[in-house]
């Protein structure tokens, strides 16, 4: 356990959020996307966070190192709601009888997925300043 | 004369506090990192505890023979008691943890500082 140790878990933590917060805000920009690569309206995506023990770590199995976990975005999953309809025969996407299938992004969702990716990024930026903090206060030892 | 006399004994449980200090800021941190990770667990270990088991062992390890290996009673501290509890990660608990820590410490660095301190002054005031 030394201090590169700990920015490497902050640091993956940072890297966890800011996808999530990227993801959030990717759904935000196309709520009102009804055409897409894959065809049909856009789905609403989530990331799913998994916790991944250290590379290289040649310690016994009881010692701190091997319990220390960085997080890892492992894959963005597609919401499966179904798409919010709307009638609006102008509208070029409109089907036969009128109905025109939106995204299924819900906004209130994304915005509080958004406000906890943002307490995520910070919480995982005081544990880096905590971790500094420390390592100059060592150094400070041997003044 | 073993140089850590100069110390007064006390310097290697204060170098053992440090390290013990550092592992604790790691699990917090990767509790932190994975305050939303589906299924992890909270991971935490008693810095009370650990210490103690330095105070115990140290001196009170007797050697029925001479020739026996010493147990250095630092050394033996390294086993932790992890304690394992199968909640998710509550992140203001986790803050305060991470702060007091940190405090914590620093309180150490700065006592081991001192104690350095106190030395120099020794040696300088012998010197004149």
């Amino acid at each position: 356990m030394d201090i590169l140790t700990s920015l490497k878990i902050s640091g993956s933590g940072l890297k966890a959020e800011r996808a999530r917060l990227n993801v959030a805000a990717m759904n935000l920009a196309n709520v009102d996307t009804t055409r897409t690569v894959e065809g049909g309206p856009y789905k609403a995506k989530s990331v799913v966070f998994s916790a991944k023990p250290l590379e290289n770590f040649q310690e016994t199995l009881d010692s701190v190192n091997a319990r220390l976990r960085k997080v890892e975005v492992v894959e963005v999953v597609e919401d499966d709601k179904p798409f919010k309809e709307v009638y609006d025969p102008s509208h070029p996407d409109a089907n036969d009888e009128g109905i025109v299938q939106f995204p299924n992004v819900d906004v209130p969702e994304q915005m509080v997925d958004l406000i906890n990716a943002r307490r995520g990024y910070e919480a995982n930026v005081t544990a880096i300043e905590a971790a500094k903090s420390m390592a100059m206060k060592a150094l400070d030892i041997g003044r | 004369m073993p140089i850590n006399k100069l110390y007064s004994g006390g310097m290697p449980v204060l170098e053992q506090a440090l390290n013990v200090r550092m592992e604790k800021q790691g699990l917090i941190q990767s509790n932190i990192a994975n305050m939303e990770t589906p299924g992890y667990s909270v991971q935490n270990f008693s810095f009370k505890d650990v210490m103690e088991s330095v105070k115990n062992n140290s001196g009170q390890v007797m050697r029925t023979n001479s020739k026996h290996m010493a147990l250095d009673p630092i050394e033996m501290s390294q086993s932790r008691q992890f304690a394992d509890e199968n909640r998710p990660v509550d992140l203001d608990e986790e803050m305060m943890k991470l702060s007091e820590n940190q405090l914590m410490y620093e309180v150490t660095a700065r006592l081991i500082a001192k104690k350095l301190e106190g030395l120099k002054y020794a040696i300088d005031e012998g010197g004149k």
